[in-house]
C-alpha cells in the first residue's frame, strides 16, 4: 500500500502517477481546485513526465545481437524429445545445482552430446575485468582444461572471451603475454576472442589496445557469447 | 535433474522474451548510465545474467521486473566496483545558488544543456534516477519499483519526490540564467569635488 499523506501537497506524485485510489483522487481534485499553485505544481510535474516519455521513446535502439529466432523456435519444437531422451538415459551427473550455464541449443542432439561429452568438450570463458585474482583464476582453468585431455577423447574446445577491462589480458604489455601466447603455441583447440566493441571504446578514449597475435576481435562479446551458448557451449564467468 | 530440465526450458523461453524486452531494457540502461555503450554493456550483462538464471523464473508473467532487478543489481555492483561507472556520478547542481562567476554566454549553454531532459536526468544520484525512470518511463506502480529495488515504498516515494523536484527546478526554473541586472554596472552619480 502506499504511505499517503494528510496534506494534498504531498500526494501530488501519487496522483500524477495514479497511485491514488478513487476517493483520495476525488478528495486530492478539490483540494486543486482550491489552490492554484497546487494546480500548477501538477500540470509541470505531468509535463516534466510526459516530456522523459516522449524523449526516451525517440532514442535509438541499437541492434540486439542476433538471438537465432529460428534456431529458438526449433528448440521448442524439438524440446520434449530430447527432455525424453535424457530421462532415458538416466545421466544423473548434471544434476549438481552449481553446474555451469549450458547449452541452450536445438534439437534431440543436444541430450545425447551432453550424454556422450560428460567434460563438456566445449567452454567459453568469459572475462570483463583485469583483476588479477580473476584473471589467474581464468588462466588457470584454461590450461587446466587443455591439459586434461583424456587419451582417445576429442579435444576440448576452449574459448576465452574477454570484454571491459578483460581486453586487457590480451594486450601486448600484458604481464600474462608469455602465458599466453605459450598456450596458444600449444594448443590449437583454443580461440581468443577481444569484445569488438570494447576494443573501440578503448581507441575512442585515445588508449587503444594493440592486442597480441591470433585473438579475434571481429564482434562484440555478447554476440559470441550467446552465439556459443546456443551451440551447447558451456559458459564461466571469471 | 529437476534443475537443469527447468533451466533448459526456461531458457528457450527466455530467448523470446529478450528479444522482445530489448529495446525496452536499453532505454531504461541508457537514461540510467547516460553513456550508449555503458547501456550496452549493462543490457549485455543482463541478458547473460538472466540466462544463467533460467531456473530461478517461476513465470513468465512478470518477466520484465525480474529483467529489470538484475539490471539494477548489475547496475548499483557496477556503479560501486567499477571505476569506469563511478565517473558517470554527476554532481548534483544546486539551482539555488546564484552563480556570479559564469558568464552569462556559458551558463546560457549550460541553461540549454540542463534543458535536455536526459542530461537533467544524469544530474541526479543513482538511486533517483533508477526510480524515475522505472515509475516514468516503464510505468510501474511504487509497489512494483519497490519490488525491483528491494526497498520499501515509502523510499520509493520519497525518492521519487526529491528526483522530480530537482528536474522540476533545472528543467524549468529561469534562476539557472542570472538576473540580468545581476551583471549590470549601477552608476551612481557622485560629487566630483
Amino acid at each position: 500500500m502506499t504511505k499517503l499523506h494528510n496534506n494534498p501537497a504531498e500526494n501530488v506524485h501519487a496522483y500524477i502517477d495514479g497511485e491514488l485510489s478513487a476517493g483520495e483522487r476525488d478528495a486530492f481534485e478539490e483540494a486543486m481546485q482550491l489552490d492554484e499553485s497546487l494546480k500548477e505544481e501538477v500540470c509541470e510535474l505531468r509535463k516534466i513526465k510526459q516530456q522523459m516519455l516522449e524523449h526516451y521513446q525517440k532514442v535509438e535502439v541499437p541492434p540486439m545481437p542476433k538471438l537465432e529466432r529460428k534456431s529458438s523456435e526449433r528448440m521448442q519444437r524439438y524440446w520434449p524429445i530430447a527432455a525424453s531422451l535424457f530421462l532415458a538415459f538416466g545421466v544423473g551427473f548434471l544434476a549438481a545445482k552449481d553446474m555451469p550455464l549450458n547449452s541452450v541449443t536445438s534439437g534431440s542432439g543436444v541430450v545425447l552430446k551432453v550424454a556422450e561429452n560428460q567434460q563438456n568438450d566445449k567452454v567459453i570463458l568469459h572475462i570483463d575485468s583485469d583483476q588479477p585474482q580473476r584473471v589467474n583464476a581464468l588462466l588457470q582453468k584454461a590450461s587446466m582444461m587443455l591439459q586434461s585431455q583424456p587419451p582417445g577423447a576429442h579435444p576440448v574446445q576452449v574459448e576465452i572471451v574477454a570484454n571491459d577491462h578483460g581486453i586487457d589480458l590480451f594486450e601486448k604489455g600484458n604481464r600474462n603475454r608469455a602465458a599466453i601466447i605459450a598456450l596458444l603455441a600449444k594448443y590449437d583447440n583454443l580461440k581468443l576472442v577481444a569484445c569488438q566493441r570494447a576494443l573501440e571504446r578503448r581507441a575512442q578514449s585515445g588508449h587503444p589496445v594493440q592486442l597480441i597475435d591470433h585473438v579475434e576481435s571481429d564482434r562484440p562479446a555478447l554476440e559470441e557469447i550467446v552465439d556459443k551458448m546456443k551451440k551447447g557451449w558451456t559458459y564461466y564467468r571469471f | 535433474m529437476r534443475n537443469w530440465v527447468k533451466l533448459k526450458s526456461n531458457q528457450v523461453k527466455l530467448n523470446a522474451v529478450l528479444e522482445s524486452h530489448y529495446a525496452n531494457l536499453y532505454r531504461i540502461a541508457y537514461a540510467w548510465c547516460q553513456e550508449e555503450t555503458l547501456a550496452q554493456d549493462l543490457v549485455q550483462d543482463t541478458m547473460v545474467k538472466a540466462l544463467q538464471r533460467a531456473d530461478q523464473i517461476v513465470s513468465f508473467e512478470n518477466i520484465d521486473r525480474w529483467l529489470c532487478k538484475i539490471m539494477h543489481n548489475l547496475f548499483y555492483d557496477n556503479c560501486r566496483h567499477k571505476a569506469r561507472w563511478q565517473q558517470l556520478t554527476v554532481e548534483e547542481i544546486d539551482l539555488d545558488e546564484q552563480p556570479h562567476s559564469e558568464s552569462i554566454e556559458a551558463l546560457y549553454i549550460k541553461k540549454q544543456t540542463i534543458n535536455n531532459i536526459h542530461h537533467a536526468i544524469g544530474t541526479l544520484p543513482f538511486d533517483q534516477r533508477e526510480v524515475i525512470i522505472l515509475v516514468d518511463l516503464q510505468g510501474y506502480t511504487y509497489q512494483e519499483v519497490a519490488e525491483v529495488m528491494e526497498v520499501p515504498v515509502g523510499t520509493v516515494m520519497s525518492r521519487l519526490s526529491r528526483a522530480r523536484q530537482k528536474l522540476k527546478k533545472q528543467v524549468t526554473s529561469e534562476r539557472f540564467i542570472p538576473n540580468y541586472m545581476n551583471n549590470v554596472v549601477k552608476l551612481k552619480k557622485g560629487n566630483k569635488s
